[in-house]
């Protein structure tokens, strides 16, 4: 019978890659979502049409089943990815949909005479996109981030599927082996919860070393 | 050689006629209002004069040169003419100092301390330099509307126009604004301002353009326009505003 600690010791080997899934995850989704964003500001009217078929696609469809798509599909077009590759690049598509909403919804929220200052300043569209849309853009929308950050941890336990040893691998192999399922999914649970709050104690001084007087109120 | 000179200026959408045949100058140094009831296309016309808006008939000459021209480079003409905004449109995530810097900085490529002292300089033409760290959200109206003036002046244009300056502030601080404007007449900056606000008018400039419904009514000094009889339409438009108070 393992003890406590000793179960935390062994769970704790797949923090590391629970950690790594994730922030890789999330950094695919920001990344993704400035992409559609910025595709959706340039593009015209069919342009739009066809990536909010991908946004409502990928939102609806269940993490799971796309990384079982991935997983069976990609081996059969000949791409042979590493399996946390294949999860991270599920996930990451999935948050960047999902992020790229709320940095549209930002981008949106600026009013519209910021822009045309910046045009009738002599400034081109992307030179106003990148020096006064931007940096408003990721401010306002970093509460919106961060929550879908949370998303991204959550399902993270789904690597377990492809075989990534994350937490959640390791609770299962630990259950399966002593048989005492409450406390090893506690602690997995308690670890989720320390990744969680660890996370967002680091976005909340990012956001407050970034915050400006007055900014978000209008 | 006027500075600007606007010569049948149409602008329409579909059916609709926004500018009908709209042809004026202004020469170096003249401070010139357009006035007129809302909807006249006072606003459209301004958006003509920098390009923001693609007019669909006749043509715009700044300095001589026709900027109405297809192979025109818009970018190059906005540096020149200067906008101000019935709301501001301050950059919200800079200080007063750095949206005046900006432009500067990007587009006529002068270093930080240049920049820096020109926005320094332009800053105390409006009175703001002691505001210069302060954030958009930390000033009054009337403070933000003088930085985006100062903002303006920081790329040295030929033109400056305004677009209802006032509109959003109290009177006491539409006043403030059309202190500054005085003032920057008195320096030989060429301005065009659109207003509904009568006092405000007669206050900053030589001549007032009075639109209507897409038409020149009546190009006059102001004592003259206010005191005219002949057009209904312009009698009526100045006997609201003496009631209105303003």
């Amino acid at each position: 019978m393992p003890t406590y600690l000793e179960i935390l010791k062994l769970l704790s080997v797949g923090v590391w890659n629970t950690l790594l899934l994730t922030l890789l995850s999330a950094a695919v989704g920001v990344i993704g979502g400035t992409a559609l964003t910025l595709a959706h500001v340039v593009t015209g009217r069919t342009g739009r049409a066809i990536l909010r078929g991908f946004v409502y696609t990928v939102q609806s469809v269940p993490s799971l089943v796309l990384i079982f798509m991935a997983m069976f599909g990609l081996p059969q077009i000949g791409v042979c990815l590493p399996p946390m590759i294949t999860v991270i690049g599920c996930l990451g598509l999935v948050a960047s949909a999902y992020m790229g909403e709320v940095l549209r919804g930002a981008l949106n929220s600026i009013d519209d005479t910021q822009r045309e200052a910046g045009l009738s300043l002599g400034m081109s569209q992307g030179r106003v996109f990148w020096s006064v849309l931007m940096p408003q853009m990721w401010r306002l929308s970093a509460p919106g981030l961060i929550n879908e950050f949370t998303a991204v941890l959550k399902s993270s336990p789904f690597a377990y599927i492809a075989g990534v040893p994350e937490i959640l691998k390791e609770a299962q192999a630990l259950t399966a082996v002593t048989s005492r399922g409450l406390p090893v999914y506690t602690i997995a649970a308690l670890l989720f919860l320390a990744i969680y709050l660890v996370c967002n104690g680091l976005f909340e001084t990012l956001y407050r070393r970034f915050h400006l007087p007055g900014f978000e109120e209008g | 050689m006027p500075l600007l000179e606007v010569k049948n200026l149409r602008l329409g959408y579909g059916d609709k006629v926004v500018l009908n045949d709209i042809s004026f100058t202004l020469y170096r140094g003249e401070v010139k209002v357009v006035m007129g009831p809302s909807g006249c296309g006072k606003t459209s016309l301004l958006r003509c004069l920098n390009l923001l808006v693609k007019p669909t008939g006749g043509q715009i000459f700044l300095n001589g040169q026709e900027i109405t021209a297809p192979n025109t480079h818009e970018r190059a003409v906005r540096r020149q003419i200067g906008f101000v905004f019935q709301q501001f449109g301050l950059f919200r995530h800079l200080d007063a100092l750095h949206n005046v810097m900006l432009a500067p900085v990007k587009l006529l490529k002068l270093s930080r301390k240049e920049a820096q002292e020109r926005a320094r300089h332009e800053l105390s033409r409006v009175d703001m330099l002691e505001h210069a760290e302060k954030y958009p959200a930390q000033l009054s109206g009337g403070q933000q509307q003088r930085i985006a003036i100062a903002r303006a002046l920081a790329m040295d244009p030929k033109l400056i126009l305004f677009d209802e300056p006032t509109s959003a502030l109290d009177p006491e601080l539409s006043r403030e604004i059309s202190i500054i404007i005085n003032r920057l007449f008195l320096d030989d900056v060429s301005m065009l301002c659109v207003t509904h606000d009568a006092h405000f008018a007669k206050y900053v400039c030589d001549k007032i353009i009075f639109l209507d419904q897409g038409n020149i009514l009546a190009e006059q000094q102001p004592e003259q326009l206010y005191a005219q009889q002949e057009d209904e339409r312009i009698r009526r438009f100045f006997r609201m505003a003496r009631e209105g108070g303003s």
